[in-house]
C-alpha cells in the first residue's frame, strides 16, 4: 500500500529552469556555437516523385563560402527507415525528400550553396492522400510494396462480431475521417556535432538522446563509446523527435569531411514538410448496442495514411480504443497503413489513439443519442475495469470512473448556462480516452551523490522536452532526503552519464525515472543515517534527516551532509537505482475524461470555444504547476487538432501548401478558452511505490471528440470530418433545424 | 551572397527616381521582408522610407480626412478621429495580423501587399501571377480563393483596411515621376491581366503617399465584419465592409464591400441596389442577400463564401 515517502503532494513546485527559460538564457541545440563552426543545409526534393538524373554542383562549390558538398554516394552506404533507402535517394518519394546538403561559413551562403545546383530530375506521378493511394491502379510508392501496403493489414478479432451486431437493437455505422496534423514544436529539428578527436559530439534537440547515440553509432560503425549526445533543452518534441533523423548523421559526416563543428537546423517549411506529422486516417465504424445501451459488437476498419516511409518509434495504434475503451465482446479491427508520396508520418501525442478517439467517441455519442441516453450514462454502462486486449484487470480498475465523475462535476454538466445569445446556439459534449501508456518504460538508471559540501547531484541519462523533467525528479530525491528540492542538483541530457534512460514519450519518463530516484534516494538515505548513527554513537532509530542535517530526533547533537561526506573518504555517499523491468501483472493503462461546451453562430458558422474540462488520470500528482501544463498544453494542441489544424497537400504536385505559421493555424491564445483540469490524482501503485504514471498525452486524446459533439449538440447535425473548418461548418448550418 | 543595400530616403523625388531603377521601399516590411525571402522580390537596394518626407498623420481636411501612407495599422486601430462614420477602419485594423504585425506594419504598405494565396507564395510552385501559365488553385486548394473569376489568377484580396476603404469612397494620393495625382480606390485596384500581372495601376515610377476619405454626412453609421479561420492573426475568408446612412427610416447612402471574394477589394453593387431607397425591413435584406453571388463563379471548394458573405452581410445590416 501506500509508501508514506511518496511525494504524494500535489506541490506546486516552479520549474526549476523556468527564469531561466523565460530570461532567454536557456540554451537550446539552435543557441549551440562552437568555435571555428560551420553551417549545414539540406537540399530538399522540389517534386513528390522523381529520379534524380544528374547533379552537377559545380556552381555551388563556386559560391563564396561553400566548404563542401554531399550528394548521394558520398555516404557509407547508410540505409534508413523500414524501406531501407539511402541518406540521399536517388529515387525521390516527397516534396522536401533530402537530395544533397553543403557547408559554407554563414547561413546565407549555405542558402546561396543551394540554390547553386543544377539537378535534372525525371518527374513522376506522385501518389497523394489516403484515396489515391488505395486506388487499385494508383502508381507504387516502392516497387515492391503492391498496393501501397506498407504492411500486412492489422487484425484483431475477439468474440463473435456477426453475432453481436444481430443482437443489436441499434446500430451506427459510418465512416470518420481525420486530417494530417503537423508538430510544430517551437524549436525544429537539428544538431550541432564535432569530432574531438575520435570522440563524435553531437547537440541534438532530440526526445531520446540514447537512441540517437545508438543509431548514430550503428550507421557511422562507431563504437558506442565514441558517440556522445548532448540536449540539456528542447524546444518541444510531441513525439516527433523521438527517432533519429537524417540531418544528426548527415551533419556528423560533413563535419568529419571539414574536420569542424557542423551545425545544421531545419527551417520552418523542412519542419513542415520532412520531420513527422500525425497520419491522416478514414476509419469505417460500426457499433452495435442494446435497447439498454450495452454494446454487443464492435468493427472498425481503419486506413492510415503513413506518408513516403516507416521511420520507427511508437506505432500509430488507431485499433487501440476499439479494443480498449469499453467493455464488449465482440470487437473486430483492422488497421492497414498505406504509403503516399508525403512526408513521413511518425508519432505525434498519443500516436493513433487521438485519431482512433476522436471517431469512437463520436459514434457513441451518435449511439447516445439514438438510444436517447446521456452521454455519460451510456459511457458508464459500458465500464470496463478489465484491458481486454490485453486481458488484464486494469491496475487502477476504478481510474475511468473517477474520471468520469471529475469531469462531470467540475463541468456541472449538464447544465448549459443560459442566457443563450440570439442567432447562436450552444451545446455541450463530452468525450472518453484510454492511452496504454503512462507507465515505466525500463531500463532505466540514476545514480545520487552527496557532494563533498553537502550538496546532492542526482545524475541520469534522460532529457527534458520541456514537462519538467528536471524538477520532479529532484522533487522524488528531496522528499526522501528530506531536503528543499532546490538543493538536489538534477543533471540530465549527457549520455557520457552512462545511465540509460527512456525516450520522453509515451509519457514514460516519471513512471520510469520516478522510481528509479525513489529506490536511490532511499538507499542513499540509508547509507548516510548508518554513517551518523557511528560517527554520532547513536542508533540510526534514533536519527532523523532534516534540511543537510541529520540530527537526533530526542537529542540535540546532529551531524550535516558535508561532515559526513567527509567522513565517508576514501569512499563517498553515493548510490544507485534502476528500473529493470515491468510487473506485468496488471494493465497500467491511463484515462481521460473531457467535456466541451460551445457556442455556433448561425449566420457564420463560427465556433466559439466557451469552456473546457479535463479530468485526466496520471495516478498521484506529485507537481500540480506541471500536471496543469500538461493539461493545458495537451488540450489545447487537441482543440487545434479539433477546428483548425491541417496540413494541406496539392493533390497534383504533392506540395505542402501551408508549410508555415502564417497559413498552418495553431491556436491562439484567443482560440484557447479556460481550461479547467479538474484533478483525479489517485495514486496506482501497481508499477512504483509512488502511485505515479504519466501525463503527457492523455490531455489530448478526447479533446477532439468532445468539441465535435458540443458542435453537433449545438446544431443537431453531426459532422464526421476534421477538423470543423468554416467549409464544412456552413454545410452542417444548412442542415440544421435550429432557428436562425 | 546576394547583395542588397540599405539605404534611407531623402526627397520623395528620389525616392521615386530610385523606383525606375530597381530600388524597393521598406516601410513596415511586413510583407517585403517574405517576399524577397521566397524569392518573389529581387532587388539590389532597399529604400528606407519611414525618415522621408512621408507622413502617417491622421489628421482632418476641408474635404474629410487624409490618413498618410506611413500610419501604422495600430495608429489606425487606435485613432479617435476615425470614429463615428469611418469606425469600421478601427475596426478592421484591430482585427488584422497581430499587435507585433500593426505596430509595423503601413496603410501604405497594406493596400499594396501581395496575395497570401498558397501556390503564389510557394518558392517550389509556378503560377500564372509569377509569369508561368494557369492557376493552380483552381484544380487545387482554393478555399481561401476568389469566388469572382476576374482574372487568370484567383487569389483573393487580403486587406481588411482596403474593403472597408473602398466601402468609404476613399482615394490614394501617388506621386510619381509625373507628380501627385489623386486616383479613387474604385480605379486604384483592378484585377491581374495579362499586361499587368499585379492588383493595383500603381505606376512603376510611383509611391502611395496617403489616403483621403471624403466627409460623409452626420449619423453616418458603418461596421466591419471579418470571418477567419481562428479568432486572431488570421487573414479575411470573407471580410465585409459596411457604410449606412439613414433619412428618416430610409437608407439614403449604402455602401458595402467585401474583401476575400475577388482578386481586388469588390463592392456588391447588386446589394447596394437592392438596399437603397428601402427601410432595410427583412424583405429587402433578404433582396440583397439574393443577389449577392450574381456574377459570382465560385469554385468547388469555395462556394461556402458565398454563404459566409450572406451572414456577414446580413448581420452587418441588422446591427446597424
Amino acid at each position: 500500500m501506500a509508501d508514506p515517502a511518496a511525494p504524494h503532494s500535489q506541490a506546486p513546485v516552479l520549474r526549476r529552469e523556468a527564469r531561466q527559460k523565460v530570461t532567454g538564457r536557456a540554451h537550446f541545440t539552435s543557441d549551440i556555437e562552437l568555435p571555428g563552426q560551420l553551417y549545414a543545409g539540406i537540399l530538399r526534393s522540389p517534386h513528390a516523385r522523381a529520379r534524380v538524373r544528374r547533379i552537377d554542383a559545380s556552381m555551388v562549390r563556386e559560391v563564396a563560402g561553400v566548404r563542401d558538398v554531399i550528394t548521394h554516394g558520398d555516404d557509407p552506404g547508410i540505409r534508413w527507415y523500414g524501406e531501407e533507402v539511402p541518406t540521399f535517394g536517388e529515387e525521390l518519394r516527397f516534396v522536401g525528400d533530402e537530395v544533397a546538403a553543403v557547408t559554407a561559413d554563414s547561413e546565407e551562403s549555405v542558402w546561396d550553396g543551394l540554390r547553386a545546383f543544377t539537378i535534372a530530375y525525371e518527374v513522376l506521378e506522385p501518389v497523394i492522400g489516403l484515396a489515391q493511394a488505395a486506388c487499385a491502379n494508383a502508381p507504387l510508392v516502392y516497387r515492391d510494396k503492391p498496393g501501397n501496403l506498407a504492411a500486412e493489414p492489422q487484425v484483431y478479432c475477439r468474440g463473435d462480431v456477426e453475432a453481436g451486431f444481430a443482437a443489436a437493437d441499434v446500430v451506427v455505422t459510418g465512416a470518420w475521417t481525420t486530417q494530417t496534423a503537423l508538430h510544430n514544436a517551437l524549436e525544429p529539428h537539428g544538431c550541432n556535432a564535432w569530432w574531438d578527436g575520435e570522440l563524435l559530439n553531437l547537440w541534438v534537440s532530440t526526445q531520446s538522446i540514447f537512441t540517437v547515440r545508438n543509431n548514430v553509432a550503428r550507421k557511422l560503425g562507431l563504437p558506442l563509446n565514441r558517440v556522445r549526445v548532448h540536449s540539456q533543452h528542447i524546444g518541444g518534441g510531441f513525439g516527433a523527435k523521438q527517432v533519429d533523423w537524417k540531418p544528426t548523421v548527415i551533419a556528423a559526416i560533413l563535419a568529419r569531411r571539414s574536420n569542424r563543428p557542423v551545425k545544421l537546423m531545419l527551417d520552418r517549411e523542412a519542419e513542415s514538410l520532412a520531420a513527422g506529422n500525425r497520419n491522416a486516417t478514414r476509419q469505417q465504424l460500426k457499433l452495435g448496442a442494446t435497447r439498454d445501451g450495452r454494446l454487443c459488437a464492435i468493427s472498425a476498419t481503419i486506413a492510415i495514411d503513413g506518408g513516403a516511409h516507416t521511420l520507427g518509434g511508437e506505432n500509430s495504434m488507431v485499433a487501440g480504443c476499439y479494443q480498449q475503451l469499453y467493455a464488449c465482446d465482440n470487437v473486430y479491427t483492422e488497421q492497414r497503413q498505406y504509403y503516399s508520396n508525403t512526408g513521413p508520418a511518425v508519432a505525434f501525442r498519443a500516436p493513433g489513439y487521438v485519431e482512433g478517439t476522436a471517431a469512437l467517441e463520436q459514434a457513441m455519442d451518435e449511439l447516445a443519442t439514438e438510444l436517447q441516453l446521456d452521454p455519460f450514462v451510456l459511457r458508464e454502462r459500458n465500464y470496463t475495469a478489465r484491458d481486454q486486449l490485453r486481458d488484464k484487470a486494469y491496475s487502477s480498475p476504478d481510474a475511468l470512473r473517477r474520471c468520469y465523475s471529475a469531469a462531470r462535476e467540475a463541468f456541472n454538466w449538464p447544465l448549459r448556462p443560459t442566457p443563450q445569445v440570439a442567432r447562436k446556439c450552444r451545446g455541450i459534449g463530452m468525450a472518453a480516452s484510454v492511452w496504454p501508456g503512462g507507465n515505466s518504460h525500463p531500463p532505466a538508471y540514476t545514480t545520487l551523490v552527496v557532494q563533498g559540501d553537502g550538496s546532492v547531484s542526482l545524475l541520469t541519462g534522460a532529457q527534458d522536452i520541456g514537462t519538467g523533467t528536471r524538477t520532479v525528479l529532484a522533487q522524488v530525491a528531496a522528499q526522501v532526503l528530506e531536503l528543499a528540492p532546490g538543493r538536489v542538483e538534477v543533471v540530465i541530457g549527457d549520455t557520457a552519464t552512462e545511465l540509460h534512460a527512456p525516450p520522453s514519450a509515451g509519457s514514460a519518463t516519471l513512471a520510469t525515472l520516478g522510481p528509479a530516484v525513489h529506490t536511490a534516494a532511499t538507499e542513499l538515505r540509508g547509507q548516510v543515517l548508518a554513517l551518523a548513527a557511528r560517527e554520532l554513537h547513536a542508533d540510526v532509530e534514533t536519527l532523523r534527516m532534516d534540511n543537510g542535517y541529520v540530527r537526533e530526533a530526542a537529542g540535540s547533537r546532529a551531524v550535516s551532509l558535508a561532515d559526513l561526506a567527509a567522513a565517508a573518504a576514501p569512499g563517498s555517499l553515493r548510490s544507485s537505482g534502476a528500473v529493470l523491468a515491468k510487473p506485468g501483472a496488471s494493465s497500467p493503462c491511463t484515462f481521460a475524461v473531457q467535456c466541451a461546451e460551445v457556442e455556433v453562430d448561425l449566420d457564420t458558422a463560427e465556433i466559439t470555444l466557451l469552456r473546457l474540462v479535463c479530468a485526466p488520470d496520471c495516478g498521484a500528482i506529485v507537481n500540480r504547476l506541471l500536471a496543469d501544463s500538461q493539461v493545458i498544453g495537451g488540450v489545447t494542441q487537441g482543440l487545434g487538432f479539433a477546428l483548425t489544424e491541417e496540413r494541406l497537400v496539392d493533390e497534383a504536385s504533392g506540395l505542402v501548401l501551408n508549410a508555415n505559421l502564417e497559413d498552418y493555424l495553431v491556436p491562439t491564445v484567443a482560440d484557447v478558452p479556460p481550461i479547467t483540469h479538474a484533478i483525479v490524482d489517485l495514486p496506482d501503485y501497481s508499477e512504483n511505490p509512488l502511485g505515479v504514471k504519466g501525463l503527457g498525452e492523455p490531455p489530448i486524446i478526447a479533446t477532439a471528440p468532445a468539441i465535435v459533439n458540443a458542435v453537433c449538440d449545438a446544431l443537431g447535425v453531426r459532422l464526421r470530418d476534421l477538423p470543423l473548418n468554416r467549409q464544412r461548418m456552413l454545410a452542417a448550418l444548412t442542415q440544421t433545424a435550429r432557428p436562425s | 551572397m546576394r547583395p542588397l543595400r540599405y539605404v534611407s530616403s531623402s526627397t520623395l523625388d528620389a525616392v521615386v527616381a530610385g523606383l525606375t531603377a530597381g530600388d524597393r521601399l521598406l516601410a513596415g516590411g511586413t510583407d517585403l521582408l517574405p517576399l524577397l525571402k521566397a524569392d518573389l522580390v529581387h532587388t539590389t537596394q532597399l529604400v528606407d522610407i519611414k525618415r522621408a518626407p512621408l507622413s502617417g498623420a491622421i489628421q482632418r481636411t476641408p474635404g474629410g480626412l487624409r490618413i498618410g501612407a506611413l500610419a501604422t495599422l495600430a495608429a489606425i486601430a487606435d485613432s479617435p478621429l476615425l470614429d463615428g462614420p469611418c469606425s469600421l477602419l478601427r475596426q478592421a485594423a484591430r482585427q488584422t495580423a497581430t499587435v507585433q504585425i500593426r505596430n509595423r506594419a503601413t496603410l501604405g504598405g497594406n493596400l499594396l501587399q501581395r496575395p497570401r494565396c498558397w501556390y503564389y507564395r510557394n518558392s517550389r510552385s509556378d503560377c500564372w501571377l509569377k509569369g508561368g501559365q494557369g492557376c493552380p488553385a483552381v484544380e487545387g486548394h482554393h478555399e481561401h480563393h476568389a469566388i469572382f473569376d476576374d482574372s487568370p489568377c484567383r487569389a483573393a484580396h487580403p486587406s481588411d483596411l482596403a474593403g472597408c476603404l473602398l466601402a468609404l469612397d476613399a482615394a490614394v494620393v501617388l506621386y510619381g515621376l509625373a507628380g501627385e495625382r489623386s486616383v479613387s480606390l474604385h480605379d486604384f485596384f483592378r484585377a491581374p491581366d495579362s499586361e499587368r500581372r499585379r492588383e493595383t495601376i500603381l505606376g512603376n515610377d510611383e509611391i502611395i503617399t496617403a489616403v483621403d476619405i471624403p466627409a460623409l454626412p452626420a449619423g453616418t453609421v458603418s461596421i466591419y465584419l471579418k470571418a477567419m479561420d481562428r479568432k486572431a492573426w488570421a487573414f479575411a475568408l470573407v471580410g465585409m465592409g459596411i457604410v449606412l446612412h439613414r433619412t428618416g427610416t430610409t437608407l439614403d447612402t449604402v455602401h458595402i464591400a467585401a474583401t476575400g471574394l475577388a482578386q481586388v477589394p469588390r463592392r456588391l453593387a447588386y446589394c447596394e441596389q437592392a438596399l437603397a431607397g428601402t427601410t432595410a425591413a427583412d424583405v429587402h435584406i433578404d433582396a440583397a442577400l439574393q443577389v449577392l453571388g450574381r456574377g459570382a463563379s465560385p469554385l468547388p471548394g469555395n462556394a461556402y463564401k458565398l454563404d459566409l458573405a450572406r451572414g456577414l452581410l446580413e448581420r452587418g445590416l441588422r446591427s446597424l
